[in-house]
């Protein structure tokens, strides 16, 4: 990966390549996630610049100008990495090679995305009136029926029993009652500072050379920035009690029930290596404990997993599952742990789940997508393994490595919902 | 070995059709890293009745295309899903209303796993015992889905539409209707659409056409299977009793779900391929993003991004949808009743429109072509034996002409109808 230093503070990244029919234009924003309220702006403003800039003043010539662009994908997103807040823009659009318009398509490309990140809809200093109160009000919708979706409405409520760091807790999309607060000025004000300075990564994927896209880039209003130390990884103490909470819904059929575990190795440990097979064992993978034991065995939930996330240090179960079954459900949960204390599982397992994240690992390098979030996270971390260096560390872990790091393992919170009982 | 280019989208096809009548199609990848394969019987949720030779006809409960699927990857002594990890590929199935497809994809082991992916889909193995423990599982599933409000407004839609038809079933089936299931009827299924003749093998992918092909040849070589008569009945369609409805939902904001029925269809091959291209491209045209109708909307704060329309052309069903969440549905049902009865104004002199529109429909399906898992199961292969490539270079042909005659089909003399759901 050739990291190319346009400004300071802004990078670029070009990954020539002809194995797909697209090209790919990413910009990433970051920024230390420090103030709550700061996520909720942040998270409008993303609405804000996807429906509307000063040139495409409106969601309608926004929608037209990417049908003119053959079909682009233009999207914008906010993400948390650990304790870093992402504001991203990327537009996919047809590889100009397979259109009649080649040279003019990536040069309207680049110029499109311009005038949409770096030349908003602003009138005096604030975001246009009617496009705020509107994408506004989308927003709230849109955190609003987040609860409709049961899995992700019990997982926010497990991260609010879980983190010390308030800006940890909430969704990197923001949260209703600060979206309510926020001004058209204030808005603008946080865009102003995202503009000028956060730390900037721009990644072109696709059948492009360097010069080219340098030569775009030109015409972009990129200034020099202090140099931030992003430092990602968040890690907190273990927590001196369990937390738990249940909530009770009506119109649900199904209980579902969620649980946090800090796994809280240092960011730089090799040993992320064995965390990540360990969590492939619990509940990571369809050979895991939890999907063959607690799914197919026992028959006890419909769906089960585990996810590791070395960036926040805890590892998070799900489960949904009959009302009657959560408490079966939980100890038998713990059971799993604790046979892979003791080595209660089969090297043929274990090898079989080693070659099933190396063919994860390998199979993303036919995603575009994946390519760019991997390139993203090398720029962030400022850690880059080879394919070979990264398969040969997963085939390294031994089942002793995996029963020694599931030692590590401390149950920190339980969040569950459960439906209404008639009587 | 017959190969076919497509020569502005870089493509080839490889096709040959086995001595015992199993097809293979082959699309090489030399880029990319994994191979995707999946098997595909045009046994779906839709077939409720069928007859081997002479025999006599046997009627198939509700959700049994989906519970052989389950029941498939379990053997006497194993678990087919096992092995695939064992071999480091990434397996799965999945059945609509119109095929039941099981699929690997991997970038190791790629002979064992088409060897392994073969035997498991070709060896039926169904017990009582494991019959008695799936119903209890698909029960589970069954009512997972019965929790989510989008799947709840898409079945409420259907039964207004097409009240007591497979079309508005759960492809699960009911509680009740997958009791009925017995190891006799399966292993029937099995004999009547498993045979190697029904069946359509793709490979897309990195790997080399003339090996591969052996080692299909090879295996099949090795199984004797019995070829049998088949004959599908498909049960007459009810018209619809009731335009309207709404149900009682937890949900934040109403979801609002439009159905519009068409005659049943008489088109195949290309041609049905082109006319679902025209309908996407005529509705784009009506309620695109672009539009001053879908604008005007959204401006009021009527509809927002989750709006959506869509024409479906299943076998003989053909029908336009709407869904939406919105409080002001009945200013939403208005608008779409008053744009459906406005359409030849609205189309008038929209030429233009429909150039740029074809285009950026063109562009999307040249980005399609990125996954490998689309290029086999997006195209209309199973429906009418169009693949992803053809399907995208219909469009090339596509005229105004066409939209116009579309258009006439679609909205002349219709009628909507309207399933909300609600607090």
């Amino acid at each position: 990966m050739k990291k190319i230093q346009l400004k300071s503070g802004v990078n670029l990244v070009v990954l020539p390549t002809t194995q797909f029919k697209t090209l790919h234009i990413a910009v990433d924003f970051a920024a230390p996630l420090l103030e709550i309220d700061k996520v909720s702006a942040r998270s409008l403003l993303t609405y804000l610049t996807a429906v509307s800039s000063n040139k495409y003043s409106s969601q309608q010539m926004v929608a037209q100008k990417t049908i003119d662009l053959y079909g682009a994908q233009y999207q914008t997103d906010v993400m948390r990495f650990g304790q870093t807040h992402h504001v991203r823009y990327t537009l996919q659009m047809p590889a100009p090679t397979y259109i009649d318009a080649e040279n003019s398509l990536l040069h309207d490309a680049f110029d499109f995305l311009r005038d949409m990140i770096f030349n908003p809809f602003v009138i005096n200093g604030h975001f246009d009136l009617p496009i705020f109160t509107k994408e506004k009000q989308s927003l709230i919708n849109e955190l609003d029926s987040l609860t409709d979706d049961k899995q992700r409405y019990a997982m926010s409520k497990l991260r609010e029993i879980t983190y010390d760091l308030p800006a940890m807790t909430i969704s990197s999309s923001g949260r209703t009652s600060d979206v309510e607060a926020l001004t058209s000025e204030s808005v603008y004000q946080v865009y102003q500072n995202m503009i000028n300075n956060d730390t900037i990564n721009i990644i072109v994927y696709g059948d492009v050379d360097e010069d080219r896209v340098l030569s775009e880039l030109a015409a972009w209003p990129l200034v020099a920035r202090q140099e931030q130390s992003l430092t990602p990884f968040y890690r907190q103490e273990t927590l001196p009690v369990i937390n738990e909470l249940t909530d009770v819904q009506a119109d649900i059929n199904q209980a579902i029930m969620t649980i946090s575990y800090r796994l809280a190795i240092a960011p730089e440990d090799p040993r992320r290596f064995v965390a990540l097979v360990m969590n492939a064992l619990f509940g990571g993978s369809p050979l895991s404990k939890l999907f063959t034991v607690i799914r197919e065995k026992e028959s006890l939930a419909y769906s089960i997993y585990s996810r590791w996330q070395n960036d926040t240090g805890f590892i998070t179960v799900a489960a949904g599952l009959d009302a009657d079954k959560v408490s079966q459900t939980d100890a038998m949960i713990q059971a799993q742990i604790t046979a892979i204390q003791v080595g209660d599982f089969s090297e043929e397992t274990l090898s079989a789940i080693k070659a099933s994240l190396i063919n994860d690992y390998l199979s993303q390098q036919d995603s575009p997508a994946s390519e760019i979030g991997l390139v993203f996270s090398r720029l962030l971390t400022n850690r880059e393994t080879t394919v070979t260096a990264w398969v040969a560390a997963v085939n390294a872990v031994t089942p002793a490595d995996v029963a020694k790091m599931a030692n590590e393992v401390v149950i920190q919170s339980r969040f569950t919902l459960m439906p209404e009982v008639l009587l | 070995m017959i190969e076919k280019k497509y020569k502005r989208l870089k493509e080839k096809v490889i096709t040959a059709t086995l001595a015992n009548g199993l097809k293979v199609v082959m699309i090489p990848k030399k880029s990319y890293h994994k191979t995707f394969a999946v098997i595909t019987t045009p046994f779906g949720a839709l077939d409720q009745r069928f007859q081997i030779n002479d025999d006599k006809p046997i009627d198939i409960p509700a959700g049994t295309a989906h519970f052989l699927e389950h029941k498939l990857f379990e053997k006497e002594n194993s678990d087919a899903f096992t092995r695939f990890g064992e071999l480091g590929a990434d397996a799965n199935a999945f059945t609509n209303a119109y095929q039941t497809s099981y699929l690997f994809s991997t970038t190791q082991n790629l002979n064992s796993a088409m060897r392994h992916l073969l035997d498991f889909v070709q060896t039926p193995y169904f017990s009582d015992k494991t019959i008695a423990k799936e119903q209890g599982i698909i029960g589970q599933e069954i009512q997972m889905y019965d929790d989510d409000p989008n799947w709840a407004v898409y079945m409420g839609l259907m039964h207004l539409m097409y009240p007591n038809d497979a079309l508005s079933e759960d492809i699960a089936g009911t509680k009740e209707s997958i009791l009925k299931i017995t190891p006799a009827l399966l292993y029937a299924i099995h004999r009547a659409f498993y045979q190697a003749n029904q069946l359509t093998l793709q490979i897309v992918g990195n790997f080399d056409p003339e090996k591969i092909l052996a080692v299909v040849k090879d295996n099949q070589a090795t199984k004797t299977i019995e070829t049998v008569n088949v004959k599908k009945f498909q049960a007459p369609i009810d018209l619809p009793k009731t335009i309207q409805e709404t149900k009682k939902f937890d949900v934040s904001r109403p979801k609002i779900g439009f159905g519009m029925r068409l005659k049943p269809n008489a088109r195949s091959g290309k041609e049905a391929t082109k006319f679902v291209l025209a309908a996407d491209v005529l509705s784009d045209i009506l309620f695109g993003e672009q539009t001053d109708w879908y604008q005007n909307l959204y401006n009021e704060g009527i509809i927002d991004t989750e709006f959506e329309t869509s024409f479906d052309l299943l076998r003989n069903y053909q029908f336009v949808t709407f869904f939406a969440e919105t409080t002001e549905y009945e200013a939403l049902t208005a608008a779409i009743k008053n744009q459906l009865a406005e359409y030849r104004k609205v189309l008038d002199g929209k030429e233009a429109v429909f150039e740029s529109l074809r285009r950026a429909t063109l562009g999307e399906g040249i980005q399609r072509l990125n996954s490998l898992e689309s290029i086999a199961l997006r195209g209309d292969d199973v429906l009418f034996g169009t693949n992803l490539f053809d399907k995208i270079m219909l469009l090339q042909d596509l005229t105004y002409d066409d939209i116009l005659d579309t258009a006439e089909e679609l909205y002349k003399n219709v009628q909507l109808q309207r399933f909300v759901l609600q607090k």
